[in-house]
């Protein structure tokens, strides 16, 4: 519990940078707006006139000693890149959103890093169904990454189907193991 | 209807000239068959030439009779005599051997070193030749000439017409070094021989599809990380092909009238099929939804197309009218039912059928939508039908191989085609040739 805590603390952070330094129009209005209401007409006017600089080393400072002590969960997390599914499903399973979120905040701090979303199927069922379900798992994952920020010229999406299995056998524990997405940074 | 899809078609000069590489050598196993079947004597032809022929004609016919399941040869030395012309033909003797068709062969060396060759097929029963063929022939047309021979001779014992001439296309994918995979395009003889590779990739290719002439083959290969579909011309080599900026390419299907090819396309999101109008050269997507819809085939009467869509939670087949444009599912029997093929009389379908968590090729009457389950092995996939419509081949596996089986329409068939090129998968049975 305590690590997803964290986790959401630091994709929220990257998120702000992002903001800060990409855009700022709508985050300062609103900081400004917020600021009339409690604080003296003289400190708005200083806020307005520092802008974006105020804003990024006000909210970064304190998230970024947090952020330390956390690295290594979420370097832990980012080094987790298999996505697996449900049989002839594509919804992602709660337990891997934890992971999905670090791969999230990683490619939202890094809009230049390049993301390639490699879609698998099992066997069972004929190969071109699972070709397209290879390719709704890669584009699932690649909706959650965008809902959680990250831009969508970072992500391309590709799948296999059934033609290139992790595991070879023919029971549910080979058959799990390739059902899966490979998160594969380029 | 605007049509956003990005579409790319573009001739490659890239002529994959048929390189005569090394190609799958296929054994067939007959496993099982027919109950009753037609006995028919093949009499070891007489040849008076004094080299070996590098082909026995009457082993090859023999061969494909066997496999059709429907016959069962004489053994040569049961035969009480081996006539090679008319005035050896006693068909008392044949009767008392229980048999029903007698076929000869006389064979003469000709000018040019080429062959004279006389054959003919006995109605043991009705006391009367039913047809005799004479004609020159090279030594390396043998093998052609031996199934043409059976192809006829099939035709008059049974009133349906053979299928010995034609060809079939399937993918072999062997592993090379580690990870690595050889994947070869191959077309062979429809007994498994004379396999030759017309294209080759260290990626996957899958979903072989004829052309209703025979003359072109389409099919999918991943290039890169895009799916590409290449439409290749076996006569010339040209090769054209399909794919999109974004998504996959896939499952290619020619309609009977040449004029569409329906094909997949993941461009818009989720796969969704698309008809590419050779005329206009075109693209019109024909399915909308957020769910899989995949394997487009056409009717024989090219008027509508079946396809898989899982728009009903597990896939099922629909048919999708190309006037009114109404789709109509058609598949409620079993978990899943996908991959659906017409048979060439429009009659039927065959298509991968789900029963429990196992997978089995089915038919399915079109006019009673009765479902018929047609195979035992399990991961069953890929029907296609014969165009004499008395068989299907499939792809199967044995052990953890891919291998290619034979069924015939009403269940009893079963003939079985390994090869020693990795595994054997994707088949697709030609059109009649020529």
């Amino acid at each position: 519990m305590a690590k997803s805590k964290l986790l959401t603390i630091a994709a929220l952070t990257s998120t702000l940078v992002l903001v800060a330094c990409g855009g700022n129009t709508d985050t300062s209005e609103q900081g400004s707006a917020t600021t009339t209401s409690t604080v003296e007409p003289v400190d708005t006017v200083e806020l307005v006139v520092d802008d974006s600089i105020d804003l990024v080393v006000e909210d970064v400072e304190p998230v970024a000693v947090i952020e330390t002590a956390m690295d290594d969960m979420y370097n832990e997390l980012l080094e987790l890149t298999l996505v697996y599914f449900d049989f002839d499903k594509s919804n992602i399973r709660p337990e891997f959103v934890e992971m999905l979120d670090a791969h999230a905040a990683f490619l939202v701090a890094n809009p230049s890093q390049m993301v390639v979303l490699e879609g698998h199927a099992d066997e069972r069922g004929t190969r071109e169904y699972n070709l397209g379900l290879g390719e709704l798992r890669a584009k699932q994952v690649a909706t959650f990454l965008q809902i959680k920020g990250v831009s969508a010229g970072q992500i391309d999406t590709v799948s296999y189907g059934e033609e290139k299995p992790l595991a070879i056998g023919k029971t549910e524990a080979e058959y799990s193991q390739n059902r899966r997405v490979e998160i594969v940074y380029k | 209807m605007s049509i956003p899809n990005r579409l790319t078609i573009f001739m490659s000069m890239v002529c994959l000239l048929f390189p005569m590489l090394a190609s799958a050598d296929i054994d067939i196993v007959v496993t099982k068959g027919y109950d009753t079947k037609t006995k028919v004597a093949i009499v070891p032809f007489f040849w008076e030439g004094s080299e070996v022929l590098p082909e026995k004609i009457e082993n090859v016919i023999t061969g494909n009779l066997l496999r059709t399941g429907r016959f069962e040869p004489l053994p040569a030395t049961r035969m009480l005599s081996q006539p090679f012309n008319e005035e050896g033909v006693f068909y008392r003797d044949w009767r008392l051997l229980g048999q029903e068709f007698l076929i000869i062969g006389h064979l003469t060396p000709f000018n040019d070193s080429k062959i004279q060759a006389e054959v003919a097929l006995y109605d043991v029963v009705k006391n009367r030749r039913v047809v005799r063929v004479t004609q020159v022939i090279g030594v390396h047309q043998l093998r052609d000439f031996s199934h043409s021979l059976s192809d006829l001779f099939y035709e008059r014992m049974t009133g349906v017409k053979g299928i010995f001439s034609t060809r079939i296309a399937f993918v072999t994918r062997k592993v090379t070094n580690g990870d690595q995979y050889d994947y070869r395009l191959q077309i062979a003889d429809a007994d498994g021989q004379r396999a030759r590779t017309v294209y080759r990739s260290k990626e996957p290719i899958i979903s072989v599809s004829w052309s209703d002439s025979g003359e072109k083959i389409a099919f999918a290969n991943k290039v890169g990380d895009r799916w590409t579909i290449f439409i290749q011309d076996l006569k010339s080599g040209q090769v054209n092909s399909i794919s999109d900026a974004r998504g996959y390419t896939s499952s290619p299907a020619f309609s009977p009238d040449g004029r569409f090819l329906a094909y997949v396309s993941s461009n818009k999101n989720s796969p969704e099929i698309y008809l590419y109008d050779f005329q206009t050269g075109k693209s019109e997507r024909i399915t909308r939804n957020t769910y899989i819809d995949t394997e487009p085939s056409f009717s024989p009467d090219s008027k509508s197309l079946v396809f898989t869509s899982e728009k009903g939670g597990r896939p099922q087949i629909y048919r999708y009218d190309l006037a009114t444009k109404a789709a109509e599912r058609l598949t409620f029997d079993g978990v899943q039912n996908l991959r659906a093929r017409y048979s060439s009389d429009g009659r039927y379908l065959v298509f991968v059928h789900q029963i429990d968590s196992r997978f089995h090729i089915a038919s399915m009457d079109l006019a009673t939508r009765d479902i018929r389950v047609l195979t035992e092995t399990n991961l069953d996939e890929s029907p296609s039908i014969a165009p004499n419509g008395t068989m299907l081949v499939y792809a199967t596996q044995r052990g953890n191989r891919g291998v290619l089986a034979w069924v015939s329409l009403d269940g009893q068939v079963t003939n079985e085609m390994k090869s020693d090129f990795g595994d054997v998968i994707e088949p697709a049975w030609s059109p009649y040739l020529n």
